[in-house]
């Protein structure tokens, strides 16, 4: 048996779709290297799934071009296109048996059958399920399905992997597990893979790099830490985890790059944060804090910069940290989090406090 | 103090009797009449002998063309859904795709049922007549010299069974072939299978099910269908249910007509069965309950 050095290079170029007067996909562009693990990540309606669907020929791209290892793809209807798909519903074939599943894209290539038969089993014992080779789709349970779907979809060695939300109907135990072996098994063959996925933790547990997408464009593109850590706008900081954001009136910008500007809200209060590029944005500027670099305390803090004052509205217990809610007079609302003995002991909901945060962590993004 | 339960299943029981009422005296009654009937007299000579017997059933065993007559309803019955099924899957899969086209797919093969029977054989009479618009177009455009004549023989019923029955499988299959998750098909063609082997390996063996309604419910209709073999077969190759008519309404042996009619009901109930448990069978595996 030939072993493949890598996955197949992906490139999309251009890919325009409309429905109607809607635009579902705006000209997006996106390479994917080889054995690279792709998230596309948005709200439910941004492009994400048709995007997929364009990669995998279901749907027909308006304008654009999708290459594989630099061939164009467009015109090659899907059957032809040698890549494997895992859907949300599993989408095994019910009347055949778990063997078989597996077996069928080697059938389809019309393989010798002692070669299909060698290769479904391994494909089979890959995903630990060799002893359920004779079961039917339904006595197995969701997981073990999408492991059989899994097992169908590398059998055949595709050239690249798509992932339509694979894992959304397990439950949250489950899909954990399940994230770290599907990513280890695709870094395993090397499959350049794309993951289409809703759910931001599943994105940044799985992905290389996520493209996160808003109404058919790429808001932003980058490895999980950095989409994380620097989001460009207010929607990415708001899609991937939490943040607190600030309306801010900028002073002046220095065009150094991650100069701290200040500034103030329109309620008054100073504040100092940092611009990547040193600019101010043009559409209006916002300031966004993680609720994690927010820290609370009783007395206002000598050497902050950022501090603002306000009254506990919640304190509310999650485990391995904790979240309080702090309301300033001018009704914002701040949301610091914290293991939970780092909290200023005695502190109840209703009690004045003060939330502080370092100009690091005070990012100037656009408001968009 | 009745349970809850109990309460509830008297109330259901109570919601079905009209129609199980309904069902006895409409359905069953008529029919253990047109059993009891066969079985109460018999003509003889041109009069009519009361008494039990079963010199009617005898009668029919024994004539070889009241067989010949039964074999061929049955075959006529077979070849219509056979023919039905070919043409119904392209329908089906269309309307099952939904979207305009399927509306349109739809519109068109239900809005025959809305003709009546009758009419809509004399059209097929006059289409398949000798100097018929088939004929004329055969002979027009040079395909056939002197085209044989199609009215009056079994495939001007066949043909005619297919149009009038047609419905009556599209519906079925189009439903069946709706209830496959469109993701399944997506990933046959993911897997590396073509239109065809998408047709063949998935959507025929799941669509199953549809199929076998559909099969037996031309195949029954068309058994017992007594107004388009009248028109279209003539009485050169008559089959049973134009038998049955002759002997109640012009020989007036209601007895032996009721014989004939029983036996049409047996075979046509067995065939059923031999359908629907077959497919049963075939996909028991895969629709029964899920499991754990």
């Amino acid at each position: 048996m030939k072993t493949r050095s890598a996955g197949a290079h992906l490139a999309i170029e251009a890919v325009t779709k409309t429905y109607g007067k809607a635009k579902a996909l705006d000209a997006v562009s996106l390479v994917i290297e080889p054995g690279e693990l792709l998230a596309l990540l948005g709200p439910s309606g941004c492009g994400k799934t048709t995007l997929l669907k364009i990669i995998a020929g279901l749907i027909d791209p308006d304008e654009g071009e999708v290459l594989v290892d630099g061939l164009g793809m467009v015109r090659l209807p899907t059957h032809r296109r040698d890549m494997g798909m895992l859907f949300q519903n599993y989408a095994l074939f019910p009347h055949l048996d778990v063997i078989s599943n597996v077996a069928f894209g080697l059938e389809m290539r019309r393989l010798p059958r002692a070669e299909i038969e060698e290769r479904a089993r391994r494909a089979l014992d890959r995903v630990q399920l060799s002893a359920y080779s004779g079961r039917m789709p339904r006595e197995l349970s969701g997981g073990q399905q999408q492991r059989v779907a899994l097992a169908r979809a590398i059998a055949y060695e595709p050239k690249i992997l798509l992932l339509d939300e694979p894992l959304a109907a397990l439950d949250k135990n489950l899909r954990e597990g399940m994230q770290m072996e599907l990513r280890a098994l695709c870094k395993q063959l090397e499959l350049t893979t794309v993951l289409v996925t809703h759910d931001q933790e599943e994105a940044m547990t799985m992905a290389d790099r996520i493209a996160v997408m808003r109404a058919g464009r790429l808001e932003q593109l980058g490895s999980a830490r950095a989409v994380y850590e620097r989001p460009e706008n207010r929607f990415v900081a708001g899609f991937i985890g939490t943040s607190n954001f600030f309306p801010f009136a900028g002073e002046r910008s220095t065009g150094a790059l991650g100069a701290t500007i200040p500034g103030r809200t329109p309620g008054g209060d100073a504040l100092l944060a940092i611009a990547r590029d040193g600019t101010l944005p043009e559409g209006g500027a916002m300031v966004a804090v993680r609720p994690e670099h927010v820290a609370l305390s009783v007395s206002r803090p000598a050497a902050e910069a950022n501090a603002m004052v306000g009254r506990l509205t919640q304190i509310l217990f999650r485990g391995a940290h904790m979240t309080a809610v702090l309301r300033t007079d001018g009704g914002q609302e701040i949301v610091a989090s914290a293991p939970a003995d780092a909290l200023p002991p005695g502190l109840a909901e209703g009690d004045a406090a003060w939330a502080h945060w370092k100009a690091e962590h005070a990012l100037i993004i656009e408001d968009k | 103090m009745m349970s809850r339960a109990r309460a509830d299943s008297l109330s259901g029981a109570l919601l079905v009797l009209p129609a199980i009422g309904f069902l006895l005296v409409f359905f069953l009654a008529p029919n253990l009449l047109l059993v009891g009937y066969s079985v109460i007299a018999r003509m003889e000579a041109g009069v009519m002998q009361y008494g039990l017997t079963f010199d009617n059933y005898v009668r029919a065993f024994s004539v070889d063309l009241y067989w010949l007559v039964l074999v061929r309803t049955v075959r006529m019955g077979l070849m219509a859904a056979l023919v039905s099924a070919a043409i119904a899957y392209p329908l089906a899969i269309a309307i099952a795709q939904g979207g305009l086209f399927g509306r349109v797919v739809t519109l068109v093969v239900v809005t025959p049922l809305l003709v009546n029977v009758v009419i809509r054989s004399y059209a097929w009479s006059q289409l398949l007549s000798r100097q018929g618009a088939l004929n004329w177009a055969l002979t027009n455009l040079g395909i056939a010299e002197n085209p044989p004549q199609l009215l009056y023989t079994e495939w001007a019923v066949l043909i005619a069974s297919v149009h009038v029955f047609l419905p009556f499988i599209v519906l079925p299959l189009a439903a069946a072939i709706g209830a496959i998750a469109p993701e399944i098909g997506q990933a046959a063609r993911m897997a590396g299978a073509n239109r065809v082997r998408v047709f063949l390996r998935v959507i025929l063996p799941l669509s199953v099910p549809g199929l076998a309604v559909g099969l037996s419910l031309v195949f029954s209709l068309t058994a017992a269908a007594y107004v388009t073999p009248q028109i279209l077969g003539g009485n050169f190759s008559p089959l049973i249910g134009t038998l049955i008519h002759q002997q109640v309404l012009a020989l007036n042996d209601w007895p032996f007509g009721a014989a004939l009619a029983s036996l049409l009901i047996v075979l046509v109930l067995s065939i059923n069965l031999v359908f629907l448990r077959g497919a049963e069978r075939l996909t028991r595996r895969w629709t029964a309950g899920a499991g754990n």
